[in-house]
């Protein structure tokens, strides 16, 4: 990228099952606890300032509410306007749980809703943010690969490293939808027995994943914004690097291995690996980038796989892990005691393969 | 201000027709394409008609599973195919790692999600037919269009509503100019869908009469579909292939105007703001506006508040402005709009006249030095022209395009 300035992260926010914001999922995730499936019920205070969130799809409100905690932790003024110059929004499934009910509606000829169908356009989430937010500048709603879910985080990356937003908002965000269940079991990927039990990644005992839901947000901001404010940021997102090979991930493994050959090697590495699908493209990957022996990290085993949603969690994970938290390490990882920084990365089968590069600020 | 990118390639599927030079014979014809919806059952409704690209997909090319994908993508494929093939870069080149894809939809493959929705009913989950479920996931065109394409940089599939195909466009512009991409096929998609068609009908906005923007009648649009692309180059990139400039993107704007999720803001701010930008990052003043082509839905809200936009970026000058509006004629294409109507700009560029605007009879009093004409093309005096589309969620993104001297 062309005149690269880098991108720091000032705040960060979380929702999963085991905890509604980033404290209480760090917590609970090195408790040792796994819930899987959906966040319920999910009625949260956090959501303040959101009309009328029962009417909105369960994955605008996960956003909106790990939006609102990013944007405090950044020390942003949550009634003041265009505290950010844009925001990224991104799902893999968009608002799949409204879209299925007005479709069910239209099919039974029983009458759709017109409100469930405004609420179902893949653009809820970032229009509800500009909307509650009060936010005019560019509002842009992304759809992702399910396991490579870093089309957001790119342009809001792009965004802020460029000089052209001084401050951008980026969300991830995916809800749970009971009809993926027999999808994912049908591809042979979901992983059956107790709910007690989460994914095993990288684990030659492996079995696939569960489904879970959750959301992830992170404000990014310019070094001389932040430092105009005097935010405190938690880490610096130096790169994010890609490859698109579609139904080649061979070759988009060694496109990524090539763009990122030069990095230095990481202190924790969050890979998208689920004990399904992403591990076979992962482990070449990391090999060839001579990190195999990295400390890896991944919240999956505890909140299930929720796509664009567990992507932007990790990146927020990664964040507080470079600013100073300590993050539970996958068993069997090595330690985590050499290197710099995190990699946090993106896999899909289809060829679309992402790495962001986090450092200290 | 931005630096210019350059236009190498255009292709377009439309409800006028299939390719770039059926498109402009009935756009400047003044043609409407509206007819009773064939792709679905429209009994139900209380509109009946759409606007669906004739004699599709009964005319894509035989062979590489074309007919097995999801209709969205096979538009998508088709105006992608002719936009590369218009640029020179050929459709069979090997892997292209900084050419990248920028697809803007609404609903991607809703279609194939309502198949395998009404199986799921019918069936149950063990009955079900799932592969379709995994096609309705907006990502996978990109995929899909990535792949046969064999684009292999950096891509994006965007959902900003009506203003997607825009947004799509402009995005690739941003991505051109920081380096991230040399060349991009960008544009958007959209397939005709009962989804749609009674969303939008359970929201009143589907008309009975003809689509009439800024009309005094002025009652709602019909629906359409198709897809759009542009092929787009760093200049330096294009001059070093010896490729032929067909014009350039010289700026785009974008705005939220967080007030609504469908309604648009009254007094036009967020549409005035997109456009400002446009302007501000091709480095032109609002004098140097030769031709708009609208967003134009011929709903009473939305087009008050474009054209309160309009009024105030271009004062007393909107007299002498010519603007389109072409969804009277194609219907509202949604995620396609941004793109197909950005193609209807530049053609009218390159034919320098402002096509008619299907529908329109008699201007809203209220819309006070608004010159649109219904019933023929209007001569255009100068090289820029604007290009708008919003959306809900509140999304406005305008394009600023810029014709060849000469």
């Amino acid at each position: 990228m062309r005149g690269n300035r880098g991108a720091l992260v000032t705040g960060v926010g979380a929702v999963t099952r085991i905890g509604v914001g980033r404290r209480a999922t760090l917590e609970a995730w090195r408790g040792g606890k796994i819930a899987t499936g959906p966040i319920e019920p999910f009625e949260p205070g956090e959501l303040e300032g959101v009309r009328d969130p029962r009417r909105i799809a369960k994955a605008v409100r996960l956003a909106a509410c790990a939006a609102l905690e990013a944007w405090r932790a950044a020390g942003l003024e949550t009634d003041a306007p265009d505290a950010v110059d844009a925001v990224f929004a991104a799902s893999a499934l968009g608002c799949l749980d409204h879209s299925r009910d007005f479709h069910a509606a239209v099919i039974r000829r029983t009458g759709p809703s017109p409100m469930l169908f405004t609420e179902s356009v893949l653009n809820a989430t970032s229009g509800h943010l500009a909307i509650e937010r009060r936010l005019h500048g560019g509002a842009h709603a992304l759809s992702t690969f399910l396991y490579d879910g870093f089309a957001a985080a790119r342009l809001a990356f792009e965004a802020v490293a460029s000089g052209r937003a001084q401050r951008a908002l980026l969300v991830g965000c995916d809800s749970w939808i009971a009809e993926l269940e027999p999808v994912f079991r049908n591809c042979g990927v979901l992983r059956g027995g107790s709910e007690g039990i989460g994914c095993l990644p990288f684990s030659p005992a492996r079995e696939g994943f569960r489904l879970g839901e959750a959301a992830g947000a992170l404000v990014l901001e310019s070094p001389q914004a932040a430092a105009r404010r005097g935010a405190r940021p938690l880490a610096r997102v130096t790169e994010i690097v890609g490859a698109l090979r579609p139904g080649e991930p061979g070759e988009a493994i060694a496109a990524v291995a090539a763009a990122a050959g030069g990095f230095p090697a990481p202190r924790w590495i969050f890979p998208s690996a689920n004990g399904g699908v992403c591990e076979a493209i992962e482990e070449p990957l990391l090999e060839r980038l001579g990190a195999a022996r990295t400390a890896r990290v991944s919240i999956k085993p505890a909140i299930g796989e929720a796509f664009a949603g567990t992507a932007a969690v990790h990146l927020a994970f990664a964040a507080l892990a470079v600013g100073g938290e300590s993050v539970p390490l996958l068993p069997g990882s090595p330690r985590a005691d050499e290197g710099e920084g995190a990699w946090v990365l993106g896999a899909d089968p289809a060829g679309s393969i992402s790495l962001a590069r986090l450092c200290p600020p | 201000m931005g630096e210019p990118v350059t236009i190498t390639g255009v292709g377009v599927v439309s409800p006028f027709g299939v390719g770039l030079e059926a498109n402009r014979r009935a756009l400047f014809a003044g043609e409407c394409a509206v007819r009773d919806a064939r792709t679905f059952d429209p009994a139900p409704y209380r509109v009946k008609r759409c606007a669906e690209v004739p004699g599709f997909p009964e005319s894509l090319p035989e062979g590489k599973d074309l007919r097995r994908l999801d209709r969205a993508t096979q538009l998508g494929l088709v105006a992608g195919m002719e936009a590369l093939d218009r640029s020179g870069l050929g459709i069979t080149l090997g892997a292209r790692d900084r050419f990248g894809l920028c697809v803007g939809t609404t609903l991607g493959g809703m279609r194939s999600g309502g198949r395998f929705l009404a199986s799921y009913l019918e069936r149950g989950a063990e009955g079900a037919i799932y592969p379709p479920l995994l096609q309705a996931l907006p990502a996978h065109q990109t995929r899909d269009l990535a792949g046969r394409l064999r684009l292999h940089g950096p891509s994006l599939n965007v959902n900003d509503a009506c203003a997607a195909g825009a947004s799509a466009i402009g995005l690739a512009v941003r991505r051109i100019r920081d380096g991230v991409l040399d060349v991009a096929l960008a544009g958007g998609l959209d397939p005709m869908s009962e989804y749609t068609f009674a969303g939008f009908g359970s929201l009143n906005l589907l008309t009975a009469d003809a689509g009439r923007p800024f009309d005094r009648a002025r009652s709602g649009f019909h629906l359409g579909e198709g897809a759009a692309f542009f092929v787009l180059e760093s200049g330096a990139h294009a001059r070093s292939r010896g490729a032929k400039s067909l014009g350039e993107i010289a700026g785009y704007g974008e705005a939220a105007e967080a007030h609504h999720l469908t309604q648009p803001q009254p007094d036009g701010s967020g549409a005035e703001a997109a456009m400002r930008e446009a302007l501000l990052d091709a480095g032109l003043p609002a004098a140097e506006v030769a031709h708009v082509n609208a967003h134009g839905t011929a709903t009473i809200l939305n087009d008050r508040s474009e054209y309160r936009a309009m009024r105030r970026l271009f004062g007393e000058g909107l007299a002498r402005l010519p603007v389109s509006a072409s969804k009277g004629a194609v219907g509202h294409t949604l995620g396609a709009a941004g793109a197909i109507e950005a193609v209807f700009a530049w053609l009218a560029l390159e034919e320098r006249r402002a096509p008619p605007s299907a529908g329109f009879r008699e201007a809203d009093p209220e819309f006070e030095g608004l010159s649109l004409d219904g019933g023929r093309a209007v001569p255009i005096d100068g090289r820029v022209a604007l290009s708008n589309s919003f959306g809900f969620g509140g999304s406005c993104a305008s394009l600023c395009l810029r014709r060849e001297e000469g």
